[in-house]
């Protein structure tokens, strides 16, 4: 995190992201009862919910306890749509890549992810934009194949 | 033991192993922003094919190069390219300013060079030892001394523990995802057979250290401080036996504080080359001259944060308990080589382990002649930009963590976890102690249950055990030192006020 971005403020990054730990352990904690059986051998208090119940409460608590901490503390703004829309844009072309990756191959994905990336950072030669991650993901492929016996999709 | 490993040491393929990763890692260290945890989460895959001890000596000499190479764009650009080059950075780079950027990097290299081998010889020294008692450990002591490392992490490896809390307990949580280790149950894993099998250590890694720098550099301005500054030259200049033997108390203090501090869990490298920076200049006899460009000033932090790589590895090889991030990752690589870290690692592959101690040592060699020819090589690498360097992490980050199971699902797993640690490191909470979450949280659990299951569920099994009770004990004394430690820091601000 840039020391530069850090202003005081009261929804920033850190309250958004104790936000989301609380919902994803307020839901982790529905999951565990609703879907993890449960077997008895011996003592019932011990079973497979019971650690995962104990670290799932204490994110819940130390996150809400974040939560209240993080209103009078300095934390990094959320930041602007442009930098979101760079990130989002590499994050679909890797979900786009890995979906069609067992079709296209992993030459062909990992230089489309490897290309928008490019792109995304601000490259627009097209040497370094299509030509250097074409190199690269082409010797990538021809040593995972041939060096280190790896069957690429 | 230690000839048998020596002989198992003559091999082309370890001499070659070692200083490919010499050079690689003072390649890669030299990049801002590229570390040696994300060098070596990169380089895993390579080793898949390689016999454990050529697989783990690149490894380890990655890790070597790695930090001092990080000392190179700290000296020449005041841009650290790893936090505990930051340092070094204070009387290096006013070093280099004066014209003796090459001077500043030699005393680095010889001082890295020296902290290494002495953290290297403790580590031989104490590694067995600390092994063989913690082979007496019943799942009890191994409960309460897997606490003790994460409330250490937590409370002392800096910034705000309330995060630092949040991230082991998140990193023990995705550690526990996958089938139950007592009754096989399956725990989040969503009817998915591949997940069965848990979170795989190095597809988190490669997603926490390598794909989420390019998010972080996706979201940050195209320009970079590479760009911007200035390569001051590096001038003609001398640096003789004499004047390392000068500074002979500095090199074997910041060594012994680098190595010391490296074998408690969570603190990394970075605390110890400020610690033993303080104590250079306090001992120094021209303290005024720290911060203008001392020899000291470089000497110090430099034998400190290299020494930190041989005392880290004692608790993550005796114990299975890793010392921080870069050591973590090491010890996913011995995992995948099929040595075990842990009390047994010595009993049974003793051989293995001690040759890879002596290369360690051995590899100084290399590490001082293709640092001395590197550095010119590596001012130019450090101009590399960015947009030029991220997409070709992305195509590796892809392989390796394809390339564990050699299955997609891992390589999912490896997005998820880079957005995650995207988020949390813009968010400012710290990595290292979600990754030691990550693998404590499945042998925690384990130990826990398996302690509570014997004793039919009394908690007395925690205090009957001498070794257990000690565990609480020294846990129960670092939260205290900890409270007091802040008590004492903010009463004088009370008392100006």
């Amino acid at each position: 995190m840039n020391q530069h971005e850090i202003t005081k403020r009261h929804f920033g990054m850190t309250t958004l992201t104790c936000l989301l730990l609380v919902v994803f352990a307020s839901l982790g904690l529905w999951v565990l009862d609703a879907q993890v059986e449960v077997y008895s051998f011996g003592s019932s208090v011990f079973d497979a919910r019971f650690f995962p119940r104990i670290i799932l409460w204490l994110i819940v608590i130390s996150a809400v306890l974040r939560l209240l901490v993080s209103r009078s503390k300095q934390q990094a703004p959320i930041g602007s749509p442009r930098s979101w829309f760079r990130v989002f844009l590499v994050v679909i072309a890797m979900i786009l890549a890995l979906r069609f990756m067992p079709t296209i191959g992993f030459l062909a994905g990992a230089f489309f992810a490897a290309a928008v990336t490019a792109l995304a950072l601000g490259e627009r030669k097209l040497i370094f934009c299509l030509g250097l991650p074409l190199m690269v993901a082409a010797l990538v492929s021809l040593g995972a194949h041939k060096g280190l016996n790896i069957p690429l999709p | 033991m230690l000839l048998d490993a020596f002989h198992a040491l003559m091999n082309i393929w370890v001499l070659i192993a070692a200083v490919a990763g010499i050079v690689i890692g003072i390649i890669i260290g030299a990049i801002p922003g590229l570390g040696p945890t994300m060098a070596i989460a990169l380089l895993i895959p390579v080793t898949f094919s390689m016999a454990p001890i050529p697989a783990i000596t690149l490894l380890l000499g990655v890790y070597q190069g790695a930090i001092f190479g990080g000392s190179i764009s700290a000296i020449l650009l005041n841009v650290p390219g790893t936090p505990s080059s930051a340092a070094t950075a204070i009387d290096g780079h006013a070093m280099a300013r004066r014209g003796e950027g090459g001077r500043a990097l030699r005393i680095a290299l010889y001082a890295s060079v020296a902290g290494n081998i002495f953290s290297c010889l403790v580590l031989m020294m104490l590694a067995q030892p600390l092994a063989s008692v913690a082979l007496d450990f019943g799942p009890a002591e191994m409960a309460t001394l897997m606490v003790f490392a994460l409330t250490v992490i937590v409370l002392f490896s800096g910034g705000v523990r309330l995060d630092a809390a949040i991230m082991a307990l998140l990193g023990i949580f995705a550690g526990i995802v996958g089938l139950d280790p007592i009754e096989g149950t399956p725990r989040f894993t969503f009817g998915s057979f591949a997940m069965e099998n848990g979170l795989q250590l190095i597809p988190v890694l490669v997603g926490l250290f390598a794909m989420s720098e390019v998010f972080l550099q996706l979201f940050k301005s195209k320009h970079s401080d590479a760009q911007k500054a200035e390569i001051p030259e590096l001038l003609p200049s001398k640096l003789g036996f004499v004047d390392m033997w000068r500074m002979r108390v500095t090199l074997l203090w910041s060594s012994l504080i680098g190595t010391f501090v490296g074998i408690l869990p969570g603190i990394g490298s970075t605390v110890p080359a400020f610690m033993s920076y303080s104590l250079a200049r306090s001992r120094s006899r021209k303290p005024e001259a720290f911060g203008h460009g001392a020899d000291e000033g470089v000497a110090a932090p430099e034998a400190a944060n290299n020494a930190v790589t041989g005392g880290a590895l004692i608790p993550t090889l005796a114990l299975g308990i890793p010392g921080d991030a870069v050591t973590a990752v090491i010890l996913g690589a011995f995992m995948l080589q099929g040595l075990a870290p842990g009390p047994f690692l010595f009993r049974d592959y003793g051989v293995e382990v001690y040759a890879i101690f002596e290369a360690l040592i051995l590899s100084s060699i290399p590490t001082i002649l293709f640092g001395l020819l590197l550095f010119k090589v590596a001012v130019h690498v450090i101009r590399i930009q960015p947009r030029h360097l991220f997409p070709s992490v992305i195509i590796l980050a892809l392989l390796g963590a394809f390339s564990v199971n050699n299955s997609l699902t891992d390589v999912w797993v490896m997005l998820g976890a880079g957005f995650v640690g995207f988020i949390l490191r813009r968010s400012g909470f710290p990595l290292p102690p979600l990754l030691i979450g990550l693998i404590l949280g499945k042998p925690l659990e384990q130990s826990l249950r398996q302690a509570l299951l014997t004793s039919n569920g009394s908690v007395g099994i925690f205090f009957h055990s001498s070794i257990a009770m000690t565990f609480i004990v020294i846990t129960i004394l670092c939260v205290v030192a900890s409270i007091a430690y802040d008590f004492v820091k903010r009463r004088p601000k009370a008392g100006s006020k």
